[in-house]
């Protein structure tokens, strides 16, 4: 019982933040389509949605890293257990997912009907479409990609940004949960020591090239045996998401109530 | 039906909060837990609420486990000094909340509580003054209608209008439907007609559990010419002694012996709650 009410306070928790963000996006649109008459033949003013899932992972790792406080103390405050806390994230977190994926979908298609009819002014791709169903064609010293658009490439386009932002929101609930877990002095320690271990790495790395040159070519071959289809992205997503909530999970389950 | 408090200890760095703490609360009564400025009643409190843990101990509500259990915790309602409500939310949207959470939660009854109070139910919580605060707090309390309510502090802040009231729909509302409350406050005369049992902690150990009335007839008050005082006082268990000029009360354990010599020219009196506390955590 109590995880379907913790479930409904911390999806109507994202709403707001959710309805700003394509509010923006509309908005934009609704701006670009009122100056419209007014520009000139030379005008520039064009809206572009190339992979607008890029954008929404950011928001959706923001969205995430202010998720926890707030409602883990709204439901302590009720009497609800860490578990069905967590229970209800993972389900909010799923149907924030679900949300984002459908309405970057609906976004790009708005954009693409307009592009009928006012087509320098609006075009439309989603992340999928670019990243997996895109050629690119060299002639001479130009390069032209030409995306595949399709009714089966809209519906995996969904499929592609849940997976991808619910391990962006699987991580980002992770951060937080454990930047809530840390005193004053591991807070520092932390956000201080990744850029800290980020430079140091980069130094030895630049010092080490034989070392630079094999890890490189590695990452590459990690990255199409993980994301070069999109089923190996999704069982990857889906990995990632099973590892950071595990963590989550070791985090949360013994976290005290801190005002 | 009870909440079964079993050998709790808890420590924060180098502070024993609680060491060994055993406390059965029943059904349907008023406690009042006193305790003097970091004894240990908060960390007691937010430990049956499963907000932190103990180090070592058992807490078992009606029978089952209490922590991270979602049926026993729906039975349990924790008010607080700090609100876990976020900054950002408003009252009447608070009042929805618990309602959606406790499925006994009366809302009407908390909207009217409101009226009753003069609190506005469209401000938002983090704007509320101390005592608006508080107010916000009781009637949420008041309203949950759960088996156990558990108040730390609760009329921090009220002015004694709103205090008065808080005590007549508190004891209203247990009239109509008995159910456990414990108060944890500093303030021991206002409650000290409310409460049926009284815990008192010292530093971080249970010193006293038993009825108010049982504790209270442990002993009395005696007071006098500090001569006559002295001269009474010989033999007997003496919890402390205030001293006024040539004036003397003394707060004695067992029976008055009224017809004792020394006590010409005595007063009697039954012992306050207050003072009893006083002397019991002072020594």
């Amino acid at each position: 019982m109590n995880i379907r009410h913790s479930f409904r306070y911390q999806l109507r928790d994202q709403a707001p933040a959710i309805g700003v963000f394509y509010g923006v996006l509309v908005g934009m649109i609704i701006l670009n389509l009122i100056f419209l008459p007014f520009a000139g033949p030379n005008a520039n003013l064009t809206i572009t949605s190339g992979g607008i899932t890029a954008p929404t992972a950011f928001f959706a790792f923001i969205l995430s890293l202010c998720a926890f406080k707030d409602s883990f103390l709204m439901g302590m405050q009720h009497g609800v257990s860490r578990r069905s806390h967590f229970a209800a994230r993972i389900g909010a977190m799923g149907a924030v997912c679900a949300i984002l994926a459908v309405a970057d979908e609906v976004y790009t298609l708005l954009i693409a009907l307009l592009s009928v009819f006012f087509p320098k002014s609006f075009f439309a791709h989603s992340l999928y479409e670019m990243c997996y169903c895109s050629d690119m064609i060299q002639s001479g010293r130009d390069f032209t990609y030409t995306v595949n658009t399709t009714g089966i490439t809209v519906l995996l386009s969904i499929v592609f940004s849940f997976f991808l932002l619910l391990a962006v929101c699987a991580f980002g609930y992770l951060i937080t949960v454990l930047n809530y877990r840390l005193n004053k002095t591991g807070k520092i320690i932390l956000w201080c020591g990744w850029p800290g271990l980020f430079i140091a790495g980069s130094a030895f790395l630049e010092a080490n090239p034989q070392l630079a040159n094999s890890l490189v070519p590695a990452l590459i071959a990690l990255a199409r045996l993980t994301l070069s289809t999109l089923p190996r992205l999704c069982v990857t997503c889906l990995m990632l998401t099973a590892v950071f909530s595990g963590l989550t999970w070791l985090l949360m389950r013994r976290a005290y109530v801190k005002k | 039906m009870s909440i079964e408090i079993r050998n709790i200890s808890k420590r924060f760095g180098e502070v024993q909060a609680l060491k060994d703490v055993s406390i059965t609360l029943e059904e349907n009564k008023i406690y009042g837990l006193l305790g003097r400025n970091g004894a240990g009643k908060s960390t007691l409190l937010n430990l049956l609420t499963g907000r932190i843990f103990a180090d070592s101990g058992t807490i078992t509500l009606d029978g089952e486990p209490a922590l991270e259990n979602d049926r026993a915790q729906g039975k349990l309602f924790l008010m607080s000094e700090s609100t876990l409500h976020p900054d950002s939310m408003k009252v009447r949207s608070a009042f929805r909340w618990a309602g959606a959470f406790y499925p006994g939660f009366d809302l009407d009854y908390a909207m009217a509580l409101a009226g009753d109070f003069g609190l506005s139910t469209g401000a938002k919580i983090s704007g509320l003054s101390t005592g608006y605060h508080s107010i916000f707090k009781l009637i949420l309390a008041l309203s949950v209608n759960v088996p156990y309510v558990l108040l730390d502090e609760p009329i921090l802040g009220l002015d004694a209008n709103h205090r008065e009231l808080f005590y007549k729909r508190l004891l209203e509302k247990y009239a109509e439907k008995p159910f456990t409350v414990v108060l944890s406050t500093h303030l021991i005369e206002e409650v000290a007609s409310l409460v049926e049992d009284v815990i008192i902690i010292k530093e971080g150990r249970v010193l006293r559990q038993e009825s108010r009335d049982s504790l209270l007839s442990q002993g009395y008050m005696v007071s006098g010419g500090a001569a006559a005082v002295g001269a009474y006082l010989q033999g007997k268990e003496v919890l402390g002694v205030d001293s006024l000029g040539g004036l003397r009360t003394a707060y004695i354990l067992g029976k008055p012996d009224k017809t004792a010599q020394s006590a010409q020219d005595l007063e009697f009196a039954p012992m306050d709650l207050q003072k009893l506390f006083i002397q019991l955590t002072n020594q």
